[in-house]
Formats: C-alpha cells, structure tokens, sequence
C-alpha cells in the first residue's frame, strides 16, 4: 500500500504534475493576483530576502488557510487568531529554511500553523488539569468574509474542494475517519486517541497511516 | 548502530505529520528522519494530505490580524541559515567507562530517568546504552547556566548511539526547541531537536557521526536548523574510549 502511495506521489514531483497541483490548491492565489500569477513559491523567495512587499502579498494567499487550520485546532477565535499571528510570523522568520523538494509552500504553512495550534491545544489542556478548571471554547464566532465577497471564483473553488475533500472523508472507515480526525484537528497525541477509542496503541498508528494513505489517493484521483 | 527500536519506527510517520506524537517521540522520529529518506519522503506526501484536510477548513481571518502580522514583521529579523560555528570553549572530562544496571543511573546521571520521561523503553534504551563496555559520560557545561541546570550525555562510539539528558531547563519560548549538534572537524552537524517538558528533555539518537569529536546544543526554531542560528547554550568534548 505505502509502495503504491510512494509511487504514486513519487510522480507527483514531475514539473508539470506539480504545477497542476500547485494551480488546484493554490486558488486563492488565482483570485488575488488575477493579472500576475505569482506562484507562492516564489514570493516566499522573495520573502527570504526580507522582501515585505512579497510577504504582504504571501500574507494574502496564506492566512484564511493559516488562519482556518488554528481555528479548528483551537476552536477559540481569539486565541486562533493569536496562534495564526505566531504561525504567520514563523513563515516570515523561517523563509529562508522552506525547501521545495519537501511539499508546497502550502503544506509548509500548515505544518507550521498546526504544530502551534497543537502545542497551544496542549498548554491549555496541562493549564486546565493543573488549575482544574474547564476551558470553555466560545459558541464558534464567524468571522466576516468582506475580504473575500467579492471572490465569487474562489469562493465557489473553495466550496468545491470542501465537497470534494469531505467526499474523500467519508468513503475512510470509521476508525481511519476517527483517528485522523482527533489528531489533526483536535490535536491529540496517538497514545491519547488510543486511550479515547479504546483501541490498542500500534492500531491508532497504522490507521492514521493507512487512512491518510487512502486519502491522498482519493485526493490525487480526484485531481 | 541499529538498535532495535521497540516499535516499527517508520510506523511513526503518519503520526508525526499530523503532530501526533509527544515531545519524546517527536525528538526520537525527527532523529530518525535525519537519516531515512524513505520516511523523509513519507512525511512530506503525508502533510500534503493534512494540506487536503486544511484546505478544507480554510477560512477567512479577522482584517485586525493582517495589521498584526505586517507590523510585527516590520520589526522582526529573519533567522538565517547560518554558516559553521565553532565551539568557543573546550572541556575535557574525565572519562567514566561504565557497565551499570538501571538503579544505578540516578547516581550516574544526577537525574531520575523517570521524572525524564515515562516511557519504559527509553528508560531501558538508557541503560542498554549505559551498559555498553565504551560508554562514556559526560556533563555539559555552558556560560552563565543556572545552577541547577545539567545536561549529561551517555555516548557510546562503538554504537555510534548517544543520549542527552537535561534537567533545570527553562520553558523554550514558542516555536522554539533544543538541537542538538554534532561537531565534526569543528563544522555543527544537525542532531536531533527536542523541547525540555517540566524543566527536564532528553534525546537519543543513534546516528552519531563516526567522526564527531563534541557535541553542542542550541536554541532553534520548531522543526530544527540545518546550521545553528543561535549560539551554543552547553557543548562537551566527547571521550571516545578506546581510540
């Protein structure tokens, strides 16, 4: 199965592949800079040589999805939006060290914003057992979307690939769906989600993985 | 060299793309990867599928955050991937050749393993490493640490394997960890990262370069450097016993 993944994905670092790819995902990078396709790889060049301008427009492309993942992870609005500033000031700090043989700019943010959001998920929770007290999310405030309003090709991108990444959710069997949903988006250890679906621990790994697995392929079919 | 690793490591891989492993693990897989392409590669194809799920959550964030972030940026340096430092100071330590059961270790380490971690089998890891008939120990020493600040190191030249145990550690600021480096021909070769939990971290790795002759921790971002951007916080001459 893992072979087959390698394969598959080994392909995907064909040039051309890999600007498809980068011309699905990259959407919102459509949608604001319409006249001048500017790749996020290349602003984040531009970036590590302390080019603001450049940030500015990364900025753009970057944080409804910085900004989406912190607050999954977090719940809470305004701590997500602490964590997404953090994260975002990372990418700017970090430019430098982004290696494209490793992924897209993209999943480079989202490794970063999700590991703060994961590490402040983690804090809060040793915070509330040591002071015992519940730490209550807020009811789920819905941030305005005037920047985007007018965005009706990305907005309607958008829906598609929620439609489509959902689609791909579902067809996982329960305990991938499961596993992988507490780890990434409520931030918990596999030995926790061990513990929370009462499965053994070597189980918890090999469904994430092969869940994932599974999800790329259906991912990568889709494209 | 290999030892056996008491799961599948490679197992980890998923996990640790999604973050969800604890700081032991972490500091333990991200040690792995620095020599194992194929996980390396499974790493990045599996956080491009948490890209997937991301994108999916993706929304768009208050207006005051885009002024937050362009103004703090406007005042923080970038971090530069540095050229080779050199170890300011150098120590020699007396060497311990130990052979010592597990009990023995609080005497030898000056710290309860299991207030380190909690996970038997890096305490057994510990002491199997302990018990090799080369294994040295050695204290890191640094400018203006606070007293009750250790870090010891158990290294064994003929298992190319090393343990670093810290204890007294300040909390690391956000986003930052501890990297530990090997220094080869006084050039820094990136070790593992790992991040102090309750004041105490620890790391193995069991990829220590034939020809590292110290070893020196810094202060990197999440993720670890490729070269140190920070200068050294503790650094110690290792013993090679036997050579």
């Amino acid at each position: 199965m893992l072979s087959r993944f390698r394969r598959r994905c080994s392909t995907e670092t064909n040039p051309v592949r890999r600007r498809l790819r980068r011309t699905i995902v990259g959407h919102h990078l459509r949608a604001v800079a319409a006249t001048e396709p500017v790749s996020e790889e290349a602003l984040l060049r531009r970036v590590a040589t302390g080019d603001e301008q450049a940030f500015a427009a990364l900025y753009d492309l970057l944080a409804p999805l910085v900004y989406g993942v912190c607050r999954r992870v977090v719940r809470h609005s305004a701590v997500a939006e602490e964590v997404a500033q953090e994260a975002l000031i990372d990418v700017w700090r970090g430019a430098a060290r982004f290696d494209d043989q490793r992924g897209s700019v993209r999943a480079w943010a989202v490794t970063i914003a999700h590991r703060r959001a994961v590490d402040r998920v983690r804090a809060e929770a040793s915070r509330v057992d040591r002071e015992d007290r519940v730490w209550r999310a807020d009811p789920g405030r819905r941030t305005t979307t005037d920047d985007v309003a007018d965005d009706v090709v990305g907005a309607e991108i958008e829906r598609l690939t929620r439609i489509r990444t959902r689609r791909a959710v579902e067809q996982l069997t329960d305990l991938q769906r499961q596993a992988i949903e507490q780890a990434f988006f409520a931030g918990r250890t596999h030995t926790e989600i061990a513990g929370t679906l009462n499965v053994p621990l070597g189980t918890v790994k090999t469904r994430i993985r092969d869940g994932l697995i599974k999800l790329g392929d259906l991912l990568g079919e889709q494209r | 060299m290999n030892r056996p690793m008491p799961d599948d490591i490679h197992a980890l891989a998923a996990a640790y793309a999604l973050n969800a492993v604890d700081d032991v693990e972490r500091a333990d897989f991200e040690a792995h990867l620095q020599r194992c392409e194929a996980c390396r590669t499974d790493v990045a194809e599996f956080r491009s599928v948490a890209l997937g799920l991301a994108e999916d959550s993706a929304q768009s964030p208050p207006a005051s955050l885009r002024a937050a972030v362009l103004s703090k940026v406007a005042t923080t340096a970038q971090d530069h991937v540095a050229g080779p430092v050199v170890v300011a100071r150098r120590h020699r330590w007396s060497t311990a050749v130990l052979g010592v059961a597990a009990a023995t270790l609080v005497a030898v380490l000056g710290v309860r393993l299991a207030d380190v971690t909690n996970d038997r089998d890096h305490a057994q890891a510990v002491s199997a490493l302990l018990a090799a008939p080369d294994a040295t120990t050695v204290t890191l020493a640094g400018a203006n640490l606070p007293p009750d600040e250790r870090g010891r190191v158990v290294f064994s030249a003929a298992r190319a394997e090393i343990a670093v145990i810290l204890d007294g550690m300040p909390a690391m600021p956000d986003g930052q960890v501890i990297q530990l480096w090997y220094m080869v021909d006084h050039q820094p070769v990136p070790g593992p990262t790992f991040t102090p939990s309750g004041g105490r971290a620890m790391a193995m790795d069991d990829g220590v370069p034939a020809a590292a002759h110290a070893v020196a921790l810094t202060m990197e971002p999440t993720g670890g450097s490729v070269a140190p951007t920070t200068p050294i916080m503790m650094s110690s001459d290792l013993e090679p016993s036997g050579r």
